[in-house]
Parts: C-alpha cells; sequence; structure tokens
C-alpha cells in the first residue's frame, strides 16, 4: 500500500515541492538569522519581546509556503490551462481535479514537513518561551466603562486556573484634577490586586490565586480618569503550561491554511488561465493572508512567538473563513473542470 | 472485421471570443478502423489531426456527431486502460526520471507495483532508455522523451493506440524500433491510429491513411488504392552491363516500361547505421 501511494500524485507532488523548497526555505532562516542579529536594537531595562521578532519568523515560513506552492503549480500539469504534456496525465488521472487535489494535499504536506521545524527548532532559537501558556481574552461586558460612581465590571471565567490577570484598557480624559485611576481586581470576590492606571493601553499584570476562580471582578477604587474595558482589553493567563513543541505544530498547521486558499484560488484561475496568472493569484494571496494579516496566519506566530497557546490565541473558529474560501474555491475549479473542453 | 474506431458526423468547433470567429477545426467526417489495422492521419498544419485524436482520446468534446471507440464513447472509463493517447510535446512531470515516470503511469492504470515494474523495465530496455538511469526526464532528448511517451502509453498494453506524431525527433534507429513496436502491436491485433508528417514511414507501416485539410477529411482508403501501385514493379541487383540490357529488353518486349536503370547505391539508413554504430556508446547500441 505504501509503495503505490509512494506513486501517485499526492507523493509525486510532495518529494517535488521538498525537493524545490528546501534550499530557499533554509537560506530565508539563514538571511532571518543574519536581519535578526543586525537590526536588533537593544532595549535596555525592558524585558525580552519575542513577539517583535515575529518578521523573522515570517520570512522563512512565507518562503517554505510560496516555493511549495510554485512547485505543485509547475510541477502537476493541470493545475493551469495549456500546459505541455497535460493531456497525458488528463487521460490517467480520476476525479473532477484531476490529480489537482491530491498535487495541493502534497504541497500542503511538504509544507508542513518544512515549517515544522521553523515552527517548534527555530521559534525557540527567535526567543519563544520553553512553554506555553494559554491566554484568553475575556468579553468584555455590555457596559465597559469603569469610572467614579459605575458599577464593577464583572467577566466570567468559569472555573479557569489561572496565574495572572492583564489588564490594558483605554483611558479617556480625567472628570476633575488629573489624578490616576485605581482599580481593584477581585476573583470570587476575594481582593487580589490594585492596578492604578493613567493613559490608555497601559498594560498592568496582576497575580491571580492558584485556585479555580469564578469571576473576575473590576472596581474603580478612585481618580478621575475614566476606563474603557473593550474587546481585549482584560486577558487571562492560564496556570496550565503546555508543550512549546506542540503549540509550534499548531502555528505550522495555521500557516497551511493561507496556502490552501491560494492554491484554490491558483486551481480555480487555472481552470481557464495560463500558469503566470495562476501563479500571480496565488502569491497575491499567500501574502495578503500572512504579511498582510488577513489570515490567523500571523496571529499564530505572533502568539507562538509570545509563548501564548496557539490553539487558544487562534480557535478553530478563526480558521473557518480560510477552509471556507479554500474549499468553496475548490467545488468551483471542480465545476469549470467537469467536462472535456468544447 | 469488428470495428475499432468508429466516428459518425464528427466535427468540432472552437467557440470564438469576442471579435475572433468560430473555428471548425473538425468538419463532419465518417470514420472506421477495423481492429488490427495502422491507419495514419495526414496532413498540413492545423488540419485537424491533433483534434481527432483528442476526440477519440476523450480529452475533447465534439461539437456535433459521435465517436465510438471499441464500442464504447471516448469518455467511457473502462477506455482508460485500452486505450492509450500519446501527445506530441514534451512530457509532464519532468523532475521524475523514466522508471519513475512509468511507476506512475502504471500505478493509475491500477497495474500491480510488480507488473507495472517488469513492464517498465521491458519497455525501457526495448526503447534503448535503460541506460537513462535516474537520470530526470527533463535532462532527456527530445527523442527520448518521445520513447519514454511512448513506453508510457504501451505500458498498460492498450487494444488501440493514439499517436500523435510518435516519430518526431526520433534518430532512425528509435524510428526503426517504434515502427517495428506498431507492426507487432498491429499483428497482435491492436489498432494504431496515427498523425505523422513522416511520409515516408507512413507510407511504409499504414495498412490506410486519412488526409485532413482545415479540418475537412480529403481523401481516405488504403495506401495501395490511393497510390496506385496496384501495378508491380521489378528492382534487380547485381547484374554487369550486358546482362541488364538483355533484362531491358525482354521487359520492353513484354509490355513493360523501364523507368531507370542506375548505378546501386547504399540507401541512406543503412550509411547512417554503419557510421553511428562505430560512435555509439555500447550502452545505448
Amino acid at each position: 500500500m505504501i509503495g503505490r501511494a509512494w506513486r501517485r500524485p499526492l507523493a509525486l507532488c510532495c518529494r517535488a515541492c521538498l525537493a524545490a523548497a528546501w534550499l530557499p526555505t533554509l537560506a530565508a532562516a539563514g538571511l532571518a538569522v543574519l536581519l535578526q542579529a543586525m537590526l536588533a536594537v537593544p532595549l535596555p531595562g525592558l524585558a525580552d519581546a519575542p513577539g517583535a521578532r515575529t518578521p523573522w519568523l515570517h520570512l522563512p515560513l512565507l518562503v517554505a509556503a510560496a516555493a511549495c506552492a510554485a512547485r505543485a503549480a509547475a510541477f502537476w500539469p493541470l493545475v493551469a490551462a495549456r500546459r505541455q504534456g497535460a493531456d497525458l496525465v488528463a487521460r490517467l488521472q480520476r476525479g473532477p481535479l484531476r490529480g489537482c487535489g491530491a498535487a495541493v494535499a502534497g504541497a500542503l504536506l511538504a509544507q508542513f514537513v518544512l515549517t515544522l521545524p521553523l515552527a517548534t527548532v527555530f521559534a525557540r532559537w527567535l526567543g519563544a518561551p520553553a512553554r506555553a501558556v494559554v491566554v484568553v481574552e475575556l468579553p468584555s461586558p455590555p457596559r465597559p466603562l469603569l469610572a467614579a460612581g459605575q458599577p464593577p465590571l464583572t467577566f466570567a471565567l468559569g472555573g479557569r486556573r489561572l496565574r495572572e490577570v492583564h489588564l490594558r484598557p483605554l483611558a479617556g480624559p480625567p472628570t476633575g484634577a488629573f489624578e490616576p485611576a485605581t482599580v481593584e481586581v477581585r476573583c470570587d470576590g476575594e481582593r487580589i490586586g490594585t492596578a492604578t492606571l493613567a493613559e490608555s493601553r497601559q498594560h498592568v499584570r496582576i497575580a491571580a490565586p492558584p485556585r479555580p476562580v469564578q469571576t473576575l471582578e473590576l472596581t474603580h477604587a478612585g481618580g478621575t480618569v475614566p476606563l474603557l474595558f473593550g474587546p481585549g482589553s482584560v486577558t487571562a493567563v492560564e496556570a496550565a503550561e503546555r508543550s512549546a513543541a506542540w503549540n509550534g505544530t499548531t502555528a505550522a498547521v495555521v500557516w497551511l491554511l493561507p496556502s490552501f486558499v491560494a492554491l484554490a484560488v491558483a486551481l480555480l484561475c487555472g481552470a481557464h488561465a495560463a500558469l503566470p496568472t495562476a501563479l500571480t493569484a496565488a502569491f497575491g494571496l499567500l501574502f495578503v493572508q500572512t504579511v498582510g494579516g488577513a489570515g490567523p496566519a500571523d496571529a499564530a506566530v505572533r502568539a507562538l512567538l509570545r509563548g501564548h497557546w496557539v490553539g487558544a490565541t487562534v480557535p478553530f473558529s478563526a480558521w473557518l473563513p480560510s477552509l471556507a474560501a479554500g474549499s468553496l474555491a475548490m467545488i468551483v475549479a471542480m465545476l469549470l473542470r467537469r467536462r472535456p473542453g468544447r | 472485421m469488428a470495428t475499432a474506431i468508429s466516428a459518425r458526423q464528427l466535427a468540432v468547433t472552437f467557440a470564438g471570443r469576442g471579435k475572433r470567429a468560430a473555428v471548425p477545426a473538425l468538419q463532419p467526417l465518417d470514420l472506421d478502423v477495423p481492429r488490427g489495422r495502422i491507419v495514419g492521419v495526414l496532413g498540413p498544419n492545423g488540419s485537424g489531426k491533433t483534434t481527432l485524436l483528442r476526440v477519440l482520446a476523450g480529452l475533447q468534446a465534439p461539437t456535433g456527431g459521435t465517436a465510438t471507440v471499441l464500442d464504447l464513447p471516448p469518455t467511457a472509463r473502462a477506455l482508460r486502460r485500452l486505450v492509450a493517447f500519446q501527445p506530441e510535446g514534451p512530457l509532464p512531470l519532468d523532475v521524475l526520471s523514466a522508471p519513475e515516470f512509468l511507476a506512475y503511469v502504471g500505478a493509475e492504470l491500477d497495474l500491480p507495483n510488480a507488473e507495472s515494474d517488469a513492464r517498465a523495465a521491458r519497455w525501457l530496455e526495448r526503447l534503448d532508455l535503460r541506460h537513462a538511469g535516474r537520470r530526470r526526464v527533463r535532462t532527456f532528448s527530445t527523442g527520448m522523451q518521445r520513447r519514454l511517451a511512448l513506453a508510457a502509453a504501451l505500458l498498460g498494453e492498450p487494444e488501440v493506440l493514439l499517436l500523435d506524431e510518435p516519430t518526431a525527433g526520433l534518430d532512425p534507429f528509435g524510428s526503426a524500433v517504434v515502427m517495428q513496436i506498431l507492426r507487432e502491436r498491429a499483428a497482435a491485433g491492436g489498432t494504431v491510429l496515427m498523425a505523422s508528417h513522416h511520409l515516408l514511414e507512413v507510407e511504409e507501416i499504414c495498412d490506410e491513411v486519412l488526409v485532413l485539410q482545415g479540418g475537412k477529411l480529403r481523401a481516405r482508403g488504403p495506401l495501395a488504392t490511393l497510390l496506385g501501385t496496384e501495378a508491380r514493379s521489378l528492382v534487380v541487383r547485381g547484374l554487369d552491363a550486358t546482362a541488364m540490357d538483355r533484362l531491358a529488353a525482354t521487359a520492353r518486349e513484354l509490355g513493360g516500361e523501364v523507368l531507370a536503370v542506375e548505378p546501386q547505391r547504399r540507401h541512406l539508413f543503412a550509411l547512417f547505421r554503419q557510421l553511428a554504430d562505430g560512435t555509439r556508446p555500447e550502452a545505448e547500441r
């Protein structure tokens, strides 16, 4: 069975992609190391911020994805129209996509093989913590304003064991003579700390008790600066630590989504367009979804380097738009390629 | 004799776009190819030869008429192995080696791995590609790629071979081997429909020809009929001048026509073989 699978389009395309992409990926990783060392700005007195090194991880990941996509599109003669030798393969292949789906799967498999060491070993070298923690953004309450005379803000935690609570609210103009706001933080009624906040997006960390917590409560305890706790203003860091290797693996999987969408759209374009057009569409989409931040890949890489559990930062629901877009493009490509040309 | 390929009023018109008019690539034609025959498809570039082969291979839908191959529509799944198509031009998947390429073809034809490998080895040997070893197909010469394409077509032991320029780019040895293989296929009951510009080869190997021009069928029939070669001729070698004169006189007395008395020359192919055999590497012979 294995010997047979080895002769099929998926394996052939995977091998072709690996052969074509490993060297550019390695070179891009080397370049990233070099540039990171040359351009790093030392910040004395400040904590290390591995999340700031996200671009240096993006570089080899993007090169691996682009090289695999390019090789797959060039290797499989039915990805784009008017390719030499396409007739020979078209007669042999089954299914409405005539092996293109297997070629895409092969390219994604090759990309995963290449990006896995980047997301685990190389990410560690860039400063990703050895263990990952789940960081949960708490949904903001319906009236997220905290000021004098306002009721406390309550956030449901559902029995999570926490390590820390992070506050990053927006600050409004003071209501009287400027005096920083003081916020009391309580877990299930027990006071765990006080935060003094004077400006927008000021970041305060408060240690939480090592027990399951049902509710988190923020109470205004003084000051004239009103605070707005909108989405993303309060995050809870869970106490349990998780494997960084699994975190890297998840990030590598998330990085397959932009490639899936790009290759699916290349198949869609390639039903009638030639290879350069299909490749241009694929590269454009890949770039927009990764470096452009229009997909979950950027958030996944940033979370990975910060030591945040990628599965919590980029939950499966965040994958769905990419999966839906790629699947839709595949289905339309299938319909366009269903019958021999007229 | 059973019919391998049949077409009735088969037509293909490529739709126009914008200001471009529709192009009739194949105008309604009827066709019957009996089993066990080698039929040549002749015609200038753009005459519809490749379109005809693509329709019969199930790769191009006709816009009119019907076609059947082995009594099935050309797109029938059952024909995937029974009918092989060798398109013209370079091979796809050219980063593979020749054995890998044939292994892929065998797997897609559902041949067991061992059988596929055995057949591949046999055809690689027969088509003089054994020496290519693990080289990538993209490094092959045009002739080697054509031979590998033929090996791929023959791998499934098809009953019908649709060949588009099977000897284009081949050296005389390669052409001779291909011709021999096609003859053997026909002798074993296989049917061959081949488009070619090599008129001498077509004349040498084909039982019948179709001549297309501008998508229209201009002539069709057995070569002997089309070429008018029902009368016999006599080629004599090894007589001295006196004997040759006497023979010519006798021929005239019997009502024959002496067309030429020429010095004996070797055939160019024989000269080529002699010269090339002295320079070709042992592995290629």
